[in-house]
C-alpha cells in the first residue's frame, strides 16, 4: 500500500470496480438499445457524411455491413469490459471501439452531445488495469477476493479522474454559454427561445416534443429561475470535488437538471439520467455486502465459461 | 520512492493530464468550433429567433390531406439528423433535393402505413412559424416555400 495524499490518496478497490461495472454495463445496454442509430446506416446518404472524431480518418462512409460488424464487436468488448474479463486487453479495446462507433454515428451532419462523457469515462477506466482487480472475471480466475484487497492509491486516482472529467464537461457547457451570451443567459430568454425553437423544429418533422415545454414558453417568469439553476449546476460543478457532501449535493442537482431538460425539451441524456455518469461521486463501496457477494459469485461462475477462462 | 510508486505516479499523472487536458482544451477554441468527442458544448447557448423557419417533408393527399413525415422517412430515427439531411440536400441544389424527395416517397410507398394511405405526393418545404403561437395551437404557417415536390411511386401505390 502506498501512502500518497491528494489526487493519489488511497481509495477502495470496490468503488473503482463498481464504477467499471456500471459504466461498462451502461455502454453495452446503450449500444443495444440505440442500435437503430448506432448500427444501421442504410438510410443515410453518402453525401451527408461529415466525419468527426476517429472517423475523421475516412473520406467516405464505410460499407453498411462493416459499420454493423464494428458495432457488434463493440457490444461484445463493452460486455467484457463490464465483466472485467481479460481487462488488460478488453479495457482499452472497448474504449477504442466505443470511440469509433460513436464517432461514426456523429459523422452525419449533426454532432450530438449525449455520448461524449461516456466515451471519456470508458477511456479513463479502460487504460486502468486496476479497475478489474476485484469484482471481475479476472479476479475470480486468480482466486482473489475483495476482502483481501486494501485501499490503495491505484484505486483512488482513476475514480477521481472520472469525477473530474464529469465536472469538466459541465463547466465547458457553462463557459460556452458565457462566451456566446454572457451573464444574460441566466435571465432566461435564451433558454425560453431555445425550448420554443427546438419544439417547433421537432413538431415539423413529426418527432416527439415536450408538451410541458410548449406550454411553459407562453410565460417568461419561470425561465430566469431555470437559467440561474443551469449556471449553478454547470459553473458550480468544481464544488463537487471538495468532498463527499458536496459531491452528493451536486450529483442531486445534475440529476434534477437532466430531469428538467427531459421534461421541457424531450431531450434525454441517458448517461446522467441513469445515474451511472455520477456513480464515481457516490460511496459505492458501501453497497450491501450481499449485493457485492452476488457479483463476485456471478464472476466466479463466468470465470469457468470457456473463452472467458 | 519505490519503483512501483514511481510507475503508479507516472501512470496516474500522465493519463490524467492527457485526458483532462484534451477535454478542457476546447475551452480555448471559439465556442462554435464543436467536435466529437472533444466538444465546446455550445448547445442551448445562444438566443433563437421567435420566428422560426423550419424545413420538413410533407405527405400530401386528396382533400387537403397533409402530414409531416417522421424522421425515419428522411434519414433515421434522429429528428436533428433528419433536419440536417433536409437542409443539406436543399442547399446542395435541385437535383440533390429531388433525389431525397424521391427516396422519401419510395419509403412512404414501401412502408404503406395506414395513416398515409391517401398520400400521393411528397413535398420538401420550408415553413415560417411564430414559435410560441405555433406551440399553443396556431398551426397556420406565416409563410411556406416549396423546394421540391415528387410523386409517391405509382406501382407501389397500386400495390397497397
Amino acid at each position: 500500500m502506498t501512502s500518497e495524499r491528494g489526487f493519489l490518496a488511497p481509495g477502495p478497490a470496490t468503488r473503482l470496480a463498481l464504477v467499471r461495472l456500471l459504466v461498462g454495463s451502461f455502454a453495452t445496454i446503450y449500444l443495444l438499445a440505440r442500435s437503430p442509430v448506432l448500427a444501421d446506416f442504410r438510410g443515410m446518404a453518402a453525401q451527408r457524411f461529415e466525419p468527426v472524431g476517429l472517423a475523421a480518418v475516412l473520406t467516405a462512409p464505410v460499407a453498411t455491413q462493416l459499420a454493423f460488424v464494428a458495432w457488434a464487436a463493440c457490444v461484445v468488448l463493452c460486455a467484457l469490459f463490464a465483466l472485467g474479463a481479460r481487462f488488460r486487453w478488453t479495457g482499452p479495446l472497448a474504449a477504442l471501439a466505443l470511440l469509433w462507433v460513436t464517432s461514426y454515428r456523429n459523422s452525419w451532419g449533426m454532432v450530438f452531445h449525449t455520448d461524449n462523457l461516456l466515451v471519456l469515462h470508458m477511456i479513463a477506466l479502460g487504460v486502468t488495469p486496476a479497475a478489474a482487480d476485484v469484482l471481475s472475471v479476472d479476479a475470480a480466475r486468480r482466486g482473489g477476493s475483495r476482502d483481501g484487497v486494501a485501499d490503495d492509491a491505484r484505486y483512488g486516482w482513476p475514480v477521481r479522474l472520472v469525477s473530474m472529467l464529469t465536472v469538466a464537461t459541465y463547466v465547458l457547457a457553462g463557459i460556452a454559454k458565457l462566451k456566446l451570451s454572457g451573464l444574460e443567459w441566466a435571465e432566461g430568454e435564451v433558454l425560453r427561445s431555445t425550448i420554443a425553437h427546438d419544439a417547433v423544429r421537432k413538431a415539423a418533422v413529426g418527432s416527439v416534443y415536450s408538451p410541458l415545454g410548449a406550454w411553459l414558453v407562453q410565460y417568461s417568469w419561470p425561465f430566469p429561475i431555470f437559467g440561474a439553476f443551469t449556471f449553478v449546476v454547470e459553473l458550480g460543478a468544481p464544488l463537487a470535488l471538495l468532498g463527499r457532501r458536496w459531491a452528493l449535493a451536486w450529483a442531486a442537482l445534475v440529476f434534477s437538471f437532466h430531469i428538467g431538460v427531459l421534461a421541457t425539451m424531450a431531450i434525454a441524456f441517458p448517461y446522467p439520467l441513469s445515474g451511472v455518469a455520477l456513480a464515481s461521486l457516490l460511496p459505492l463501496e458501501k453497497a450491501p455486502a450481499r449485493a457485492l457477494g452476488l457479483i463476485e459469485a456471478a464472476c466466479s461462475r463466468l470465470a469457468r465459461v470457456p473463452g472467458l477462462r | 520512492m519505490s519503483v512501483t510508486t514511481a510507475r503508479l505516479r507516472l501512470h496516474a499523472y500522465a493519463t490524467s493530464a492527457l485526458l483532462l487536458g484534451a477535454t478542457l482544451y476546447p475551452a480555448l477554441l471559439p465556442p462554435r468550433d464543436d467536435g466529437f468527442p472533444l466538444s465546446t458544448y455550445p448547445m442551448f447557448a445562444t438566443e433563437k429567433p421567435t420566428r422560426v423557419a423550419v424545413m420538413s417533408a410533407l405527405a400530401l393527399g386528396d382533400g387537403g390531406f397533409e402530414r409531416a413525415l417522421a424522421p425515419g422517412y428522411i434519414a433515421n430515427a434522429e429528428a436533428m439528423q433528419a433536419l440536417q439531411t433536409l437542409k443539406k440536400s436543399v442547399a446542395a441544389g435541385r437535383r440533390s433535393a429531388r433525389a431525397l424527395c424521391e427516396r422519401i416517397a419510395e419509403r412512404v410507398a414501401e412502408r404503406a402505413e395506414p395513416e398515409l394511405a391517401s398520400a400521393h405526393h411528397v413535398a420538401i418545404v420550408t415553413q415560417e412559424h411564430d414559435a410560441i403561437a405555433y406551440l399553443n395551437g396556431a398551426e397556420q404557417a406565416l409563410s411556406r416555400e416549396v423546394h421540391v415536390r415528387c410523386k409517391v411511386p405509382p406501382t407501389l401505390e397500386v400495390g397497397r
